[in-house]
């Protein structure tokens, strides 16, 4: 699981063009959204929807199912293994 | 004096519900010449009293048409005039009237409508973009964005419409959830609606070359169909004369490399969104209807 909450993380960083951060800036049960933690916006929502279709197969289409996964790496790392496809 | 910047600006339809129930009901029977009549001395008032709407109208046509001082003051008038025609328009058309479109430029439409891939259609505030809803017809589904603020009368009409046409309302809301929809539509190859000049949820944009200064445009559609790899089309619904509108197809980011960066390519779709839209818009300037100062 640690292997794929470092992956997860790289990924959002390329994904979203954090230039300036590295996967250990991001705590791993920090929310994604909002003031606290990394403070991504609904743009964000996007590339991270796109990142799930892309990278795991996981297409999310039920809102408040997105909403939960991308609670934080940590909430997105387990629903990634339970349910990629690629 | 103070103007309204993007994010103040809510562009809903004025008058209560119980108002435009009536107004529904009214033109049913009522010519529409009439009722352009009706909004003509109204106008006036508008002027007076809506400062900051004049105040940015007037430096459009001052500043960016390059109007003299009062042939600014007359565009002002006829661009809130056009505006009252506009929404009688829908009204009207909220009663079961049509309008005749002047569609030369279909083809575009017709071929992506009839493809497989989903794409992004974007409108804007000029013209009567509402009325491609109504008029522009595919087999496809269709989720069209629209912006909370509106009377409930104005959202179920609009519904009753849309639904004839396959097209679904999708609200803009706090929780994201209307990504979630918008993407899910796209991804089942179907068409998605947002307007490209309205800065709305993120607060994001790119800057774009706009009648001569840079002006922020909204960075979320302009993401989803670069992120997605689909076409794009921009469409403007120009009124023409009474009973008539001319529809304009452009598609957007057709030559762009595939090969570019998402981002990079959502960029040059923006600027490509605004270069049409200054075209269009400098066809037809008093259907300019962005009320405050668009380049702030």
């Amino acid at each position: 699981m640690k292997e794929l909450i470092e992956e997860i993380k790289a990924q959002i960083i390329s994904a979203l063009n954090l230039e300036e951060m590295t996967p250990a800036d991001i705590d791993d049960n920090a929310p994604l959204f909002g003031d606290e933690g990394l403070g991504l916006d609904s743009i964000d929502v996007l590339e991270l929807i796109v990142l799930m279709e892309k990278n795991y197969g996981i297409k999310l289409s039920n809102p408040a199912e997105g909403k939960a996964v991308f609670q934080s790496v940590a909430v997105m790392a387990d629903y990634v293994s339970k349910n990629r496809k690629k | 004096m103070a103007q309204y910047e993007h994010s103040e600006w809510q562009g809903s339809t004025g008058g209560t519900s119980w108002m435009q129930r009536a107004m529904v009901k009214l033109f049913r029977f009522l010519p529409l010449s009439l009722a352009y009549a009706c909004v003509a001395p109204v106008i006036p008032f508008y002027m007076l009293f809506d400062r900051r709407g004049y105040r940015a109208s007037y430096r459009f046509f001052r500043d960016r048409i390059g109007r003299g001082p009062l042939h600014a003051f007359f565009s002002v008038y006829a661009n809130e005039f056009r505006m009252g025609q506009v929404v009688v328009d829908r009204f009207a058309m909220y009663a079961g009237r049509s309008f005749k479109l002047d569609n030369d430029e279909m083809p575009v439409f017709t071929r992506l409508a009839e493809g497989e891939p989903g794409f992004v259609q974007l409108g804007s505030h000029t013209g009567n973009f509402e009325l491609s809803g109504y008029m522009l017809r595919s087999i496809k589904r269709m989720g069209t964005l629209v912006f909370s603020g509106e009377t409930d009368t104005v959202m179920q009409q609009r519904a009753a419409m849309f639904a004839r046409n396959n097209v679904e309302m999708v609200p803009v809301s706090d929780d994201m959830s209307h990504l979630f929809t918008l993407n899910a539509i796209l991804s089942e190859g179907g068409i998605v609606s947002m307007p490209g000049d309205r800065v709305f949820g993120s607060q994001k944009t790119f800057s774009c070359l706009f009648f001569g200064d840079p002006a922020p445009f909204p960075a979320g559609p302009y993401m989803l169909a670069a992120q997605r790899s689909v076409a794009m089309v921009a469409v403007f619904v120009m009124k023409e004369s009474i009973h008539r509108y001319r529809i304009f197809v452009r598609q957007i980011g057709e030559n762009l490399d595939p090969a570019l960066p998402s981002r990079t390519r959502a960029q040059a779709m923006a600027q490509e969104f605004a270069a049409c839209l200054e075209s269009v818009v400098r066809m037809y300037p008093t259907q300019w209807f962005n009320f405050y100062d668009f380049w702030k």
